[in-house]
């Protein structure tokens, strides 16, 4: 049995670039395939899928990139790390919105970033 | 068609030197790696009278290596594929193309290519097929190595791989440990300044004639 918990972990700590981007969200979606209950794997899956789509083709400086990762690793990690214990709906469900409202408001940063 | 010249790649140097590179800061390429410059081919090769000398260019080696297609991982490969299409017809020949997808979209059995059909009604991309992969920038050779397995899957023969330009990282070096006739105009150094490769020069005829590059 794969543990995709452990592999997108391992995934999050790498550096953010666009071939990162694609294999998080190939493995996520994956995961949301072969779960029964595939609904965080499907947010983590539409998130990397729009990062990669938004930064592929686009100049990616360093600073821009840790502040990505800074700005939405975490809320993911914290997810992954409790999930592997088991959680509540209700408790799977906050994780869940806060990794979307965190992207959600990455959104808004990333308009402010010049495209060079 | 005119032969092209030195003069014309000259030109096409340095219309792509001016306009496709970035510099002053650190930035994290596609492929994770750090670079002190980026590199954007579309900035040049979406602009008619550059596309219409790289596909000169590019249509002469297509020639010599016989393909009879011209492709590769959208997006970098599609307006080279057309540049290439376009020369092909001010020669006298119609050279199709096609795109090769990132992601297999989730329906047919071609999933992962879109291609001109063919006058016969077949589909392009088929075995024997000999066919030659394009890309407007190669760094790690990710790209390249993607679309190859995609149409060698479906049976074709890559007889040619041509970047426009090979990034210092070097990725044109594991295409060719692999076997194939791999091309590229220009080449980088660390520090983003494009070379023209040599065979490139001595393939191309010594007679100036005006520039077709209309900037």
């Amino acid at each position: 049995m794969r543990h995709f918990y452990t592999e997108l972990q391992r995934l999050l700590e790498r550096e953010f670039y666009a071939d990162n981007f694609a294999e998080i969200a190939r493995l996520a979606r994956e995961a949301a395939e072969s779960m029964d209950r595939p609904l965080p794997f499907f947010v983590v899956w539409t998130v990397f899928l729009l990062l990669d789509r938004d930064w592929r083709e686009r100049p990616l400086r360093m600073e821009v990139a840790d502040r990505m990762k800074r700005h939405l690793s975490p809320p993911i990690e914290r997810y992954l790390r409790a999930a592997e214990s088991g959680l509540s709906p209700e408790s799977e469900a906050e994780h869940l919105n806060e990794i979307v409202e965190r992207f959600l408001s990455w959104l808004q940063i990333q308009r402010d970033i010049p495209w060079e | 068609m005119t032969r092209v010249t030195r003069q014309d790649i000259y030109e096409l140097r340095d219309a792509m030197q001016g306009l496709c590179f970035q510099y002053g800061g650190d930035f994290t390429l596609s492929s994770g790696l750090k670079s002190k410059y980026y590199y954007n081919g579309k900035r040049a090769v979406l602009r008619p009278g550059v596309a219409r000398l790289i596909g000169r260019v590019v249509l002469q080696l297509v020639e010599e290596a016989g393909a009879e297609a011209v492709g590769g991982l959208e997006i970098g490969s599609i307006p080279i594929a057309q540049a290439v299409g376009a020369a092909g017809l001010e020669a006298g020949r119609e050279i199709p193309a096609f795109i090769v997808r990132k992601e297999a979209k989730q329906h047919g059995d071609r999933e992962q290519v879109a291609e001109a059909a063919p006058d016969q009604g077949e589909h392009l991309l088929t075995s024997g097929r000999k066919v030659a992969i394009v890309d407007d920038v190669i760094t790690t050779g990710g790209s390249i190595e993607k679309a190859i397995e995609v149409v060698e899957a479906l049976g074709c023969q890559v007889v040619l791989v041509v970047a426009l330009v090979e990034r210092h990282e070097g990725g044109g070096q594991g295409i060719r440990d692999r076997g194939y006739n791999f091309r590229r105009l220009f080449y980088t150094n660390e520090e983003g300044h494009l070379f023209i490769d040599e065979a490139l020069l001595h393939g191309a005829a010594e007679t100036a004639r005006e520039g077709v590059l209309r900037r």
